[in-house]
Order: C-alpha cells, then structure tokens, then sequence
C-alpha cells in the first residue's frame, strides 16, 4: 500500500531524512518511532505529497507521489500533529467541504457523518464554527473529516496527541476496524505502550536514518519496545 | 526558599511591566521584516518616508489654513481644527486596533495565570497603543506646528501648551478607543457575531473619509475666510477643543485647564474601570459563549465550486479582509456617486473642451479601471492558508485547480460593484450602444486579469508568518506587487486614451475596444502564466 524507497530530504546542509526505505502493506497498522527532530513529520509529509524531496521514491497503491499526486491523494487521507482548521467554517461545512474535494456521495457522507460524530461525541458540536473548538474537539473533526471518504491508507502524525481516553480507545479499535477491512495505517507516535499494543510492525528512525524495522516481535525480542527503544537511541 | 524549598521570589510591577512593554516591542520589530536587520531597517524607512510624505502634504493643507487665519486675525481656530484632526486620526487609526491588542490578544490568559496584576497587564498593553497614536499625532502636530511657526509664530508659553496638549490629546482619544472596543467585546458575547456591525461602521469610516476629502477644498476657502464661523459648530458640539485652542494663543489658564480635564479625566475613568473588569472582560471570550447553533445538512457540491465557495466564505467572514482588500470597490462606488450627483458640471467642463465627445464615459471607465488596480482581494489568498494549507496540499487537487479557485471569487467579487458602476456610467451623455456595453465588458475583463494577476503576485510573495489576518492581507509584499501588476496595463490605457481621441480622433468605442483587447491579452497571459509549470512547481515548493 505504502512503499518509500531510499528517501532522503535535506534542508539547506542538515539532513533530516537519510535513505529511508519502508513497505507497508494492507491490513497492517505500521507504527514510526523516533526521538524529536528524528525526521518522522518530513518523512511523513513526503510520503502525503505536501513536502518536496530530493531523492528516493514513494509509492501509493503502486503510483508514484511524485508523478501521480492526486492518483495517490484519492487513496489517503493525513492528519497532521496538529490539526489547523478553517476556524471561520462550522465542522459540518469543513467535514461537507473535504468531502466535495473527494467526492463522497450524499448517502455516503451522511452515514459517515453520523457514524464517527456520534463515535466521537462530536454529532452537537458540528453545527458550531470550528473557532469555537478546543484542540480535541479539532483533533476529532480532523479524523472525521480523514475517514468519511473512506481512504484506504491513513497516515497520521501523532494522532493521540489532544485526544480524551475514550477518543483514544475509539480510535485504536478503529485503526484495527480498518486494517480488518483490508486498509493500511502508519503513524507516529510517542507513546511507545500504544505503538507496542497496537503496531503489527515498527519502524525506530534516529537522526534521519532507519535503525531497526520488522515485525513488533523482530524489533523488540523479549524485551519491550520501550527498552530498545532507549538502547538504540543510545 | 519556602518550608518546602521552592523559590518565593516575587517581581516587582515596574519589573513586570517593563518585561511586558520589551516582548511588544519585539513582536512590532519581528512583524516589520521577519529577523533579518536589513529588512527591518527598509521597512522602518519606508514608513518614515511614508510619515514624511504625509506630513508634507498636511504642511500644504496647514499653509493655507494658517494664511487665512493670519489674515483674519483670530488664530485659536487653527489649534481646534488640529485637535479635531487628531482625535479623529488616533481614533480611526486605533480603534479597532484597541480591541485586538487589549482584550482578544493571545497571551491574556498566559499572562493572567501568572502573578501579575490585571492593572500591569492593561497598562503595558495602553502603552504600546498610545505609542501609535502619537504615532498618529506627530503626523499631524509636526507640520502644523512648524507652519505656525513660520506664518504666524508661537511665543514660548504658547509652544509649551501646545506641545502639552499633543502628549494629552492621544490620551482623550485613547479613552474613546477602550470604551468602544469594550462595547464591541460585550456585544460580541452576547450576538454570533458582529461582523455587520463592523462593516457598516468601517465602511461608514471609509465614506466619512472620503467625503472630508472631496470637502477639502470647500472648507479650506471657508476655513480662510472665516475661522471662527468654520470652527463654531464642532466647538459648540465638542468645548474642549475650543478650549484647547484658545487656551494655547489666548493663555487662558483656565480654559486649557478644563480642555487638560477633559482629556485627562476621561482616560484615569475609563483606564480605571477597564482594569477592574479586565478579567472579566477578557475571559468572555468566544469559547465561553453558548449559542445555538442550527445543522445545514450536508450537500454535494463539485470540488472546484466546493472551493470558490471556501474562498468567497473566507473573505465574507473576515471583515479586516474585506475593508483592506476591497478598498477599492467602496472608493469606485462613492467617486461614482459623487461623480453622479454633479454630472451636469462635469459635462459643462468637458463640453467647453474640443474633440473630447465621449471624455466623460472613458473618464468614468478609467476611474472604475482605477479603483480595480487597488482591489487586492486575490492577492492574499495564498498567504491566508497559512498552517491550514496542508488541508489542500494533502487533497486530492490540482495546482491549476487550487490556484483558479483562488483568482475566481476575486472576480465574483467585484461583478457587482462593476455592473452598479458602469450602469451609473450610462448617464454620462450620448454614447453609441456598442461603448455601452464596452462599459460593462471591460472593467470585468480587467478584473478577471487583476484577480489572476494577484494570485500570481501571492504566489510569488507568500507571507505565512501573520499573527492576525489583517498583516496578511494589508502588510504582506503581494498586496503591492498586485497593485504593480495591475497598474501596467492600466497606464497604457491611460495613454491609449490621448492618442485615439485626440491625435487619431477616433470615438471613444474604438478605445474601449483597444482597452478590451488590451486586457483580454494580459488575462491570457496571466492565465497561461498561473496554470503553467511554474507555477505548479512554484505551490509545490511553498514553506508554509
């Protein structure tokens, strides 16, 4: 679903992101690691198309994001760290809106709607002007808004980040609801419990290069992933 | 140290207030040029030159003001009309600005939950706004001051009351300022919004401006030929400034004592109450609000609508949006009313002149082609994303699509402004029905090419760094850079316009016909321009 082949990003002579190849497949939910400034956020900037990079390659359901952005873009759906919003819509019109840009049909929409505002106890709150939000309530709009076009691969940077404990439980149960269905999640993380409970596979990246991927079991042994993590990060 | 080893250390007011005072200051020098000094540096520049620029030409305004009171011999008039231009700048210039920087500023709440007292928090805050009203009068006292001198000549206790009454009057407008911006935050509390509100009054601002303007020259002959007469109605409605004013040349100790209370006085009250509500006041703020607000249901709509409608929504919610960015659209509807009620002047003039049938509609056109150079709506379109851009970027659009959708609602904007402006032109004297409707087709097509024209200019230009969304669409390098690109093709219409008239004597149908293929040409570039290559790899390669 998710393929990046040797990418590498520099900014002006730091190089944030260093030949970096990763391959995750449908059905997996593929957690990226990483201490702050490791290169997660460019890495997955450049594989949603909206940051430029200078070599490698990156491959969406077999289509290039260099070549075939919007081919890509229709398969996927981000949600940022921090999900910055046009505060002057209601989150109806902004959820209404995102779907316009996919083509979600009425029915679709509004199942959709129905189904994640009331998962997420959002269904009041949508009428209101997203000015009026608290960053949880965005973060919650942000993840509506990503999963009523129905993308096959989600890729989210910090997702629990702002997210009240039942949010988060929802979530994961839907993260595993959708790799079921045969759909693909990589996401970054912080919390290594999560990524340990939740993650079929690990990717541990340190100063913009790749130090341990596989399986959770591969990565971590009989250890946890909290310990290798430290190791590795030395 | 407490029992329990932690610091008790406790900041005095003046400490914290001087701490307060120094972060504004950094935020003002950062919002001028970003950290570069050279910027910064250019742009301070720029706004003396600007001030300097202003001051010089109020000095000729003040010149025959000050020749005409010389003449009359009743010079306390002069000083009043100054403070009603003062009071009237600072207020204009703050107002709005007031309630920004005083009770929706972002770190209110920061700053609240630290041990400091609402008074230092308010003051520091009352301090840098004061700073930009006399900011504001120094651009009016300076030129008046110096011509004053010149004609008519200040003994020494009136240059120390007039000085006196420059570092007072700031305060009376100040006063004005806070209570106004205190309705505006208890009104804003209790409606979904006041955007309507806003915009009549700021709109009403713009009109009262250029109404004193095209004025000008009426009250400078009645100002020379009878001060007092001129300067009775605003005393009698407002005493202080009679009392200003006569208390600089006449000595009056007790007249510029009352004018010296009604300044002070008003601004110690309302400084007083605001700093005992300021918690209050501040923390009604708009998460606190719990109105009822009704579901739209959703509809389907085509992408590319979808987000011209984003657009259009963007610009119709900001009302700092719509007055800096549309400036020109009100200036072309008032120049045209105005231009409307003495059209049997005007055709009078033009009538005496020769070989100038069909003057008066091209003028019109002109003045419509002109205001549309200064309409920048486009122009911050791309800047305005900002931290919202990757909602696009990660979207399954197009660059074309992205930056057409952009230059259109600029376009849609002003159809209507053009039809009401060039209906109006339809009353400017015999024309053949073909520049009749040239009237119509031109400024739309000049404004299709400044709404392309200005996307470009913003994508060329970004400015992503903004703290509130006036600094984006106002204070940005795209706005000018629109300004510039849409000037081009309207000088040379200007100069197309002697030469088919005049040296080729051609009716003015064949210029508005040279002006329409003029503009259809630079829309076509500017269009191959935006959807092309460049471009794509230009969005593609934006920092936001």
């Amino acid at each position: 679903m998710l393929r990046i082949e040797h990418l590498t990003k520099t900014f002006g002579a730091k190089v944030a992101v260093n030949d970096l190849s990763l391959h995750i497949q449908s059905g997996e939910i593929y957690g990226f690691i990483g201490h702050n400034g490791a290169g997660k956020t460019t890495t997955i900037k450049a594989c949603c198309g909206i940051m430029e990079f200078d070599a490698g390659e990156i491959y969406v359901g077999g289509h290039s994001i260099r070549t075939e952005a919007n081919v890509c873009k229709q398969i996927m759906a981000y949600i940022p760290d921090n999900p910055d919003l046009y505060e002057f819509l209601s989150g109806e019109r902004y959820v209404n809106f995102i779907s316009d840009l996919y083509g979600v049909s009425l029915e679709e929409r509004k199942a959709g709607i129905a189904k994640y505002g009331a998962m997420f106890g959002l269904t009041e709150e949508l009428p209101k002007p997203i000015a009026t939000y608290s960053h949880g309530m965005k973060q919650k709009l942000a993840l509506i808004a990503a999963l009523v076009h129905k993308p096959r691969l989600i890729i989210m940077d910090e997702p629990f980040v702002g997210l009240d404990p039942k949010a988060s439980f929802l979530l994961k149960e839907e993260m595993r609801e959708h790799c079921r269905q045969g759909g693909a999640i990589f996401f970054s993380t912080h919390v290594l419990e999560v990524a340990e409970k939740l993650c079929d596979k690990v990717a541990i990246i340190k100063n913009g290069c790749l130090v341990s991927s596989g399986t959770m079991d591969e990565v971590k042994g009989d250890t946890s992933l909290e310990d290798v993590f430290l190791e590795l990060e030395g | 140290m407490d029992v329990n080893g932690f610091p008790e250390t406790k900041v005095s007011a003046g400490k914290a207030l001087r701490a307060l005072i120094r972060i504004k200051l950094l935020e003002f020098i950062s919002s001028l040029g970003g950290k570069k000094k050279s910027s910064i540096g250019g742009m301070i520049g720029l706004m003396i030159f600007l001030a300097l620029v202003i001051a010089f030409s109020l000095g000729s305004v003040f010149v025959v003001i000050a020749i005409g009171i010389d003449n009359s011999g009743i010079t306390w008039p002069y000083f009043s009309l100054l403070g009603v231009l003062t009071l009237l700048l600072c207020f204009i210039g703050s107002v709005f600005l007031t309630e920004t920087q005083m009770f929706q500023a972002k770190d209110n709440e920061l700053l609240l939950s630290m041990p400091l007292s609402p008074h230092v928090i308010l003051l520091s805050r009352l301090l840098s706004l004061l700073v930009f009203d006399y900011g504001y009068a120094l651009i009016l006292a300076l030129p008046a001051g110096i011509v004053y001198q010149i004609f008519i000549g200040f003994d020494l206790p009136a240059l120390l009351l007039f000085l006196l009454s420059f570092l007072t009057l700031p305060l009376m407008s100040m006063a004005l300022s806070m209570l106004i911006a205190w309705l505006f935050s208890a009104i804003s509390a209790r409606i979904k919004s006041t955007r309507l509100i806003r915009l009549i009054l700021s709109i009403g601002a713009c009109v009262a401006y250029f109404f004193f303007l095209m004025r000008e020259q009426e009250g400078l002959n009645q100002m020379a030929e009878d001060p007092e007469a001129f300067i009775k109605p605003l005393v009698e409605a407002f005493p202080p400034l009679g009392w200003m004013g006569r208390g600089i040349v006449e000595h009056d100790a007790l007249s510029f004592l009352l004018y010296l209370a009604a300044c002070i006085l008003p601004f110690a009250l309302v400084s007083y109450a605001v700093g005992r509500n300021f918690i209050h006041i501040v923390l009604r703020g708009e998460g606190h609000r719990d109105f009822h607000y009704k579901s739209q249901g959703s509809r389907v709509t085509p992408a590319f609508r979808s987000m011209v409608q984003l657009e259009l929504t963007r610009f119709l919610s900001s009302v700092g949006y719509m007055i800096n960015a549309g400036m020109g659209l009100i200036m072309m509807i008032i120049a045209l009313v105005f231009a409307l009620l003495r059209v049997d002047q005007l055709q009078e003039m033009v009538g005496s002149l020769q070989n100038m049938d069909g003057f008066l509609p091209a003028a019109g056109c002109l003045t419509i082609l002109g205001c549309l150079c200064l309409t920048t709506i486009s122009a911050a379109t791309i800047s305005l994303e900002a931290k919202t851009f990757w909602i696009m970027r990660a979207a399954p659009v197009s660059s074309r699509e992205l930056l057409l959708a952009k230059a259109l609602p600029h376009f849609l904007v002003c159809i209507p402004f053009i039809v009401a402006g060039a209906t109006m032109l339809q009353f400017a004297g015999t024309m053949s029905a073909a520049c009749r409707i040239l009237l119509y087709v031109v400024p739309l097509t000049a404004s299709a090419y400044n709404a392309l024209a200005g996307v470009q200019a913003n994508l060329n230009h970004p400015k992503f760094d903004w703290k509130n969304e006036t600094q984006a669409v106002k204070q940005g390098f795209a706005p000018l850079a629109a300004m510039i690109y849409n000037i081009i093709p309207f000088v040379l219409t200007i100069l197309l316009l002697p030469v088919l008239l005049l040296i080729l004597e051609q009716p003015v149908s064949i210029w508005a016909l040279a002006v329409e293929l003029l503009y259809l040409l630079f829309t076509w570039l500017a269009y191959a321009r935006l959807t092309g290559k460049t471009s794509d790899r230009k969005l593609v390669a934006l920092k936001w």
